[in-house]
């Protein structure tokens, strides 16, 4: 379970996250949607620590996550996948992955052991193993990305935008992943700006205008509601109980 | 034929040493984004601190030196960038650049006030004697020196390939933001490649105290060398400064076989120049799609 504590949290002094407070349910996949600037990606930051609030916390599974940078968060098992740049683009598809166990303990036979597991999940990483990740297509990149951050085996993934830039055959192979991820256990948090596509990849779903949490609720009933579907095509939510 | 051949030589043994003595830059840059000002000035301090251990400890050999002035300038390395690049570093190049012509400036008066303003060299048995293989006379000073840097350069290689802190190196090198979001402590990478290319430096210095004559100011032609040859590989490409460097000694034995000493000085500031205006990322500048915008 994610508890985030009565977080606030902005750029150069100014608030993106005003006071938010929020559940997470652990094992599940949850999508975070809103408009832009309504803080969805800043809360993911918030989350794996790339971003320390200027108040609140947040805890996974019970431990204070806060203020222990990216480094400390992949510790208590939360990994980011970032909106855009993910990968080194120099280093090889196998480097990529192998740099997801950066900040794990474990012999090398244990992360060969893992990475061969991952090649079977992913293809492309087996394939494309010698390839500088540069030269890979945006779909496939993505996949390497996912490969990578379940490397150090995590409780959370946290995705940003991950449908950004995909094609139809991309997008099935990325809903196929974020399914894989859950089945095994792993707590998936999502933004995105394709409501469609990440409420159906969901299970809960969570909507944020303005820095706060304007309504939380199974995605499918959120993806039914009309009033959440005149929010996404530019209507502005008028708050109500969630 | 025989002197070009000589030439040619001559031209890959001291692109070796180049090559060592360009790949701190080369590093600093590919990891840290700044344009080390001061690398030629650690290169002359390498070369010093030779000339005073030679001196003190009656004739150390010069490649053996390299075991102490290694480690030595690894630590001035590492003070340099404690006090010097990080608090600059936030700021943009600027800051970094001005801070670091001003050691660079300062340095020459230290030079000058701990070593005085006579040339020095050192000079092992080895530094005035040569093979000679039918016309081809090769330098003993530059066969060891060439060697050396080979060696030098490929420990420093295989650490960037194959072990978990060069990983880390490149992949702060390619991505910092990236490389934290895998856990990396980037700042302490900055560090640590900061510590190792002042390192570079102190076995580069240690070699050229050999070949050329220290001077309080001779750090000048070692920075010019050093900006031609990263410009010329492309900024960062550790491979490419390699290259660029075996390149850039050939140019400037053949400049001086063929043209004129005095021209050699003006070979760097010709690369640079030409490197900027027809390829401006270099031999092997970075690669990767254009086509796919990335997600």
């Amino acid at each position: 379970m994610i508890e985030i504590d009565a977080v606030s949290a902005g750029y150069g002094g100014g608030l993106v996250l005003r006071d938010v407070s929020l559940t997470i349910p652990e094992g599940e996949t949850t999508c975070i949607v809103g408009p832009n600037g309504a803080g969805k990606s800043t809360m993911l930051k918030v989350i794996c620590d790339d971003l320390t609030p200027s108040a609140g916390e947040v805890r996974v599974a019970g431990v204070r996550v806060t203020g222990r940078t990216p480094a400390g968060a992949i510790d208590c098992g939360v990994v980011m996948i970032p909106q855009s740049n993910a990968l080194f683009p120099e280093m090889t598809v196998r480097e990529n992955v192998l740099l997801g166990a950066h900040a794990v303990k474990g012999s090398a036979r244990v992360h060969a052991a893992r990475l061969a597991e991952l090649e079977a999940l992913f293809p492309v990483v087996g394939e494309r193993a010698r390839t500088h990740a540069g030269l890979l297509s945006g779909g496939q990149r993505r996949m390497v990305e996912f490969a990578r951050a379940l490397m150090s085996r995590p409780r959370v993934v946290l995705l940003d935008e991950p449908s950004i830039g995909l094609d139809p055959k991309s997008l099935e192979l990325l809903s196929a992943s974020i399914r894989t991820m859950a089945e095994a256990g792993t707590t998936v948090v999502l933004v995105e700006q394709n409501v469609r596509f990440g409420l159906a990849a969901a299970t809960t779903g969570v909507i944020m205008e303005g820095g706060t949490v304007f309504a939380t609720g199974p995605a499918a009933d959120l993806l039914a509601d009309p009033e959440m579907r005149a929010v996404f095509i530019g209507g502005h939510a008028v708050r109500a109980a969630s | 034929m025989g002197l070009l051949l000589q030439t040619l030589v001559f031209g890959v043994l001291l692109g070796s040493l180049y090559a060592l003595a360009s790949s701190g830059l080369s590093l600093t840059f590919g990891v840290l984004r700044i344009v080390n000002l001061v690398h030629g000035s650690l290169l002359i301090t390498g070369g010093y601190l030779t000339y005073t251990l030679w001196s003190v400890l009656g004739g150390l050999d010069p490649i053996v030196c390299i075991l102490l002035t290694t480690p030595m300038m690894g630590l001035i390395g590492w003070a340099l960038y404690t006090a010097l690049i990080r608090p600059t570093i936030a700021g943009g190049d600027g800051g970094t650049m001005m801070a670091t012509f001003a050691v660079m400036i300062a340095a020459e008066g230290i030079f000058a006030l701990v070593w005085g303003n006579t040339p020095l060299t050192v000079a092992p048995p080895y530094a005035r004697t040569s093979i000679a293989l039918g016309d081809l006379v090769i330098p003993h000073a530059q066969l060891y020196a060439a060697i050396v840097a080979l060696v030098v350069l490929g420990a420093l290689g295989a650490v960037l390939r194959f072990t978990k802190l060069g990983r880390s190196i490149r992949a702060a090198a390619s991505n910092p933001a990236g490389a934290r979001l895998v856990g990396i402590r980037v700042s302490r990478v900055n560090a640590l490649t900061y510590a190792i290319g002042a390192a570079t430096a102190g076995a580069g210095g240690a070699l050229i105290s050999v070949i050329y004559p220290l001077t309080p100011d001779s750090w000048g032609a070692w920075l010019a060398r050093g900006l031609a040859i990263v410009a010329l590989g492309g900024m960062g490409s550790f491979l490419g400064t390699f290259v660029a460097a075996l390149l850039f000694g050939v140019a400037e034995t053949l400049v001086t076989a063929y043209v004129s000493l005095t021209w050699t000085v003006a070979v760097p500031y010709v690369v640079i120049i030409a490197v900027l205006i027809f390829k401006p990322r270099g031999l092997f500048g970075a690669r990767g799609r254009t086509d796919v915008s990335t997600p």
